[in-house]
């Protein structure tokens, strides 16, 4: 491509040329950087999946959290390895998975279509709790405050699938 | 005149993009972020379409990072990312503004009779921003960034006509409301 060049023979030769180079450049009114930084990060974090199940079952005390190991494949896990042994993060772990349970078998057995519903429309935001999850845990396995939320929050929106009242924060404004 | 894009970085922080550095994003995006918001303005004539725009095409950017094989080129590169996103962008907005209609929807004091005693105050980026959005990109891309019609044309999967076209017209509408000050037998 040729159009790497930096002088232009347009912008010299022709007068609106120069005058529309001329023009400043324009700030943009707002800073995106923290967005984009954000984005970034959690680009990179999917593409790196960690073996997270080995590092849960090794960590001491879980025995509740690895029963439920073989049914919840796709949900992420702390380094709890890193972390040590955190009990309360521990146990919202388990209550997390335990309701996977119970969205897995929401999707074999009769579900109601409100349910249903629920549960296709969670799946971005599930997704998204996943990689952040799953981005705290590798890069900052010492911060339990922020996965203790975050796990938190992965447990209340699955509440609100299980109850078929999960809605995408736009219709909730409604 | 030197493209906005037309800034060097050097191999130390493109190595840093592609490592996903922190940092490194941080020291691109203060370089880059007039000159991509410019662009995305221009060809969007929105300012929040543009912000986001800007969004995309920098994580675009570090996502991507590694395909940048030189640091020299970075500006360029990170330029056709922030097109691409641009026309992808265009593709998807309604044709709300006609080009022939263009005169009859400014406002009387931009009208080209009165156009002559108003010169010094008319607003060029007001005129650019009533332009259908494919002509002022046209514009944007041959007069400003130096792009060949060819490559105008490759951009937006058209002749070469569809730019000489475009740029005519648009170049056009835009002297209706500058003159004399940007005819060429005037300078």
């Amino acid at each position: 491509m040729s159009n790497e060049h930096v002088d232009s023979k347009q912008a010299n030769a022709h007068p609106l040329a120069r005058r529309l180079v001329a023009l400043d450049l324009q700030e943009p009114p707002e800073d995106r950087l923290p967005a984009i930084l954000q984005a970034s990060r959690a680009s990179a974090v999917q593409s790196v999946r960690r073996p997270w199940r080995v590092a849960l079952a090794v960590a001491a005390g879980l025995a509740a959290v690895a029963m439920v190991l073989p049914l919840a494949k796709e949900s992420p896990a702390p380094d709890l390895q890193s972390v040590g042994f955190d009990a309360e993060l521990a146990a919202l772990v388990a209550q997390s998975q335990q309701m996977e349970i119970g969205l897995s078998t929401l999707r074999r057995e009769r579900a109601s279509w409100r349910q249903l519903q629920s549960l296709r429309e969670a799946q971005p935001a599930l997704s998204q709790l996943d990689s952040e999850i799953e981005y705290w845990s590798r890069v900052e396995p010492q911060d339990v405050v922020t996965q203790r939320a975050l796990w938190r929050e992965r447990i209340d929106l699955m509440q609100d699938v299980a109850h078929g009242e999960y809605r995408p924060a736009l219709l909730m404004i409604d | 005149m030197p493209s906005p894009f037309a800034i060097s970085i050097d191999e130390l922080l493109l190595h840093g993009l592609k490592r996903r550095d922190g940092t490194a994003q941080t020291q691109v995006y203060a370089l880059f972020r007039r000159a991509v918001y410019t662009l995305a303005l221009r060809v969007l004539g929105d300012s929040q379409a543009a912000l986001d725009a800007l969004q995309d095409s920098f994580i675009s950017a570090y996502t991507h990072a590694k395909d940048c094989r030189e640091a020299a080129r970075f500006g360029f590169w990170l330029r056709s990312i922030v097109l691409r996103r641009c026309l992808q962008e265009l593709r998807t907005q309604p044709q709300t503004c006609e080009f022939a209609e263009l005169a009859a929807e400014l406002e009387p004091s931009l009208q080209p009779e009165n156009a002559l005693g108003l010169q010094r105050s008319i607003d060029l980026e007001r005129a650019l921003g009533q332009l259908k959005p494919r002509a002022r990109t046209v514009l944007w891309l041959y007069y400003v960034e130096g792009y060949q019609h060819h490559e105008i044309a490759e951009l937006f999967g058209l002749s070469s006509s569809f730019s000489k076209s475009q740029l005519a017209r648009a170049s056009e509408c835009v002297r209706q409301f500058l003159e004399p000050d940007l005819c060429p037998t005037n300078t």
